[in-house]
Parts: structure tokens; C-alpha cells; sequence
């Protein structure tokens, strides 16, 4: 069966139907979630959870606005997203952005070096940040998760081409943006 | 305007460029090696198209500079993952706004 035939017996509530599409999505949905930084730990449950979600709103999904691996993939992007704000309320993780007074106190590499270290990771994340949103996910994967074109075509949901084209279409912005910030540096 | 079934379009800041399947190749090629952490001769890699120069210096010369701020990245913070900073990011950009 495929997966609109699964879907319409999932929501005529045959059984097996939402089962099948457990099996069918599960991996896919684990590999999504690990390729935008999950850790495998916390992946297992997540794609249970993830799966879940989707059973209880196949009502929603419309097949003429995705397909339906692409509005899976949506809920693990979402679950992924969630995962890492509440990562961000982690107090460890917190010292990575040292004030001035942290910077000071360091007995560890003195002062410069830790300014030196939160500028080099503002001008990457700063990089990141200011790419437009479908390029960003590509440029991240590609260049920090190190995935293959095809690996992020599939958690992405994109065609391998679509992803081909957005990683230049990046690496060009990219270098626009980092001759403005050269630009401002200079000027200042 | 048609482009033809190996063409790509890459389109930035309002400006639209297509790349035949030789620029596809040749800076998918440049990417991987930038990103193995190799650096190839972006002058060498580019004379290997000429008349590509226009379309393919931008994309090289940006995968250079982004490729060696992710390199130092990973160098000087193993183990840090750059989604923790993304994170982080958009939850001060919130905080600020509440």
C-alpha cells in the first residue's frame, strides 16, 4: 500500500494503517531529528513521539499542499527546533555566552583569548543566522552535520537538485555577506 | 525565460544566473574538497571552465570563506554543535523582544 492508501485507512480506522506508516517513517524520522543535532539518546523517543503526533492529526494533512514525507519531515524539523530552545534553557550551556566579567575572571586562557573565541563564534553564527531560511537548513547540514547531497535531500524533503542549487545559491550569499561585514569593519 | 534540462538556476540578491551541469559538477567537486578540508586553487579550478568565471568565482570564492570560519570552528570548539547557538540565538532575540 502506499502512503495515501495508508492514510486513508488510518482515518477510516482500519487497523495495521497507522502501524504500517510507524514502520514505514520511523527510521526516516530518526534520521531527521540526529541530522539536526538531536542527540541518538533522545532520538528514539522523539521519533516515537513525533509519529505519534502525526497519527493524531492525519486529519490534517492536505495531499494537494505536500507530499506526505514532507509534512512528516515538517513535524521532526518542528520537534528538532523544540528540543534545542529547551536545550538553550540548559544553565550548562549557558557559559559558552561569558560576559565581560566572565571573560575576566577566566583563569583558564586570560581574557583576549575568550573575547577572541565569542567573536569567531558570533561571526560563524551570525553567517548562519542572516542566510534566508531555505538555505540555511542546506548550508548547515552540509557544512557542520557533513551529510551528502542526497542525505539532505531526504531529510529535507527536497529534490537532490533543489538542495544542489540552494548550497551555491548559500555559498553566494555567503560571500556577499562577508564582504558587507568586511566592508562595515573597514569603515569603522 | 527556458532553461535547458541540465541547467540550473542560482538566483541571489535579485540576480539570477544558470549554471550548466559542467559548473554543477565542477563546484560541487571544489565544495567537497573545501569541506574534506583540503585547499584546492580556486584560480586552477576556475580556469578549468573559462568563460564560467562570472557564475562560479562568487560560489568558490564563498565556500572558501565560509569553509575556513567552520573549519576554525570545529578546530577551536570540538564537540560544540552549532544548533546549540542557533538555539540560543533565537531564544535571546525572543527574550529581547518580551
Amino acid at each position: 500500500m502506499d502512503d495515501a492508501q495508508l492514510v486513508a485507512g488510518a482515518l477510516a480506522g482500519k487497523a495495521g494503517c497507522c502501524d504500517a506508516l510507524y514502520m514505514r517513517y520511523r527510521s526516516q524520522v530518526w534520521s531527521a531529528v540526529t541530522a539536526m543535532g538531536v542527540p541518538e539518546s533522545a532520538a528514539d523517543d522523539m521519533a516515537q513521539e513525533i509519529l505519534a503526533a502525526v497519527c493524531l492529526k492525519l486529519a490534517q494533512f492536505d495531499p494537494t499542499q505536500a507530499l506526505f514525507s514532507t509534512w512528516v519531515i515538517g513535524f521532526a524539523k518542528k520537534a528538532a527546533a523544540k528540543y534545542w530552545r529547551a536545550q538553550a534553557r540548559h544553565p550548562a550551556l549557558q557559559s559558552l555566552d561569558a560576559t565581560p566579567e566572565e571573560c575576566m575572571a577566566s583563569d583558564e586562557s586570560g581574557p583576549a583569548a575568550v573575547y577572541e573565541r565569542k567573536l569567531l563564534r558570533q561571526s560563524v553564527r551570525d553567517l548562519v543566522c542572516r542566510l534566508r531560511p531555505k538555505l540555511r537548513e542546506p548550508v548547515i547540514l552540509y557544512w557542520f552535520k557533513e551529510l551528502t547531497v542526497a542525505e539532505i535531500a531526504r531529510v529535507l524533503g527536497r529534490p537532490d537538485s533543489t538542495v544542489r542549487d540552494q548550497l551555491k545559491e548559500g555559498m553566494r550569499d555567503l560571500r556577499t555577506l562577508a564582504a558587507g561585514e568586511a566592508a562595515l569593519a573597514g569603515a569603522r | 525565460m527556458e532553461h535547458g534540462r541540465n541547467e540550473a538556476v542560482v538566483s541571489s540578491a535579485g540576480e539570477a544566473c544558470i549554471l550548466s551541469e559542467a559548473e554543477q559538477a565542477l563546484s560541487d567537486e571544489f565544495l567537497e574538497q573545501v569541506r574534506a578540508g583540503a585547499k584546492p586553487d580556486l584560480e586552477q579550478y576556475l580556469s578549468r571552465l573559462p568563460g564560467s568565471e562570472a557564475r562560479l568565482r562568487p560560489i568558490l570564492e564563498g565556500a572558501v570563506l565560509f569553509g575556513a570560519e567552520v573549519a576554525r570552528f570545529k578546530r577551536e570548539h570540538p564537540g560544540t554543535s552549532i544548533f546549540e547557538w542557533l538555539g540560543r540565538a533565537r531564544k535571546r532575540k525572543r527574550d529581547r523582544r518580551t
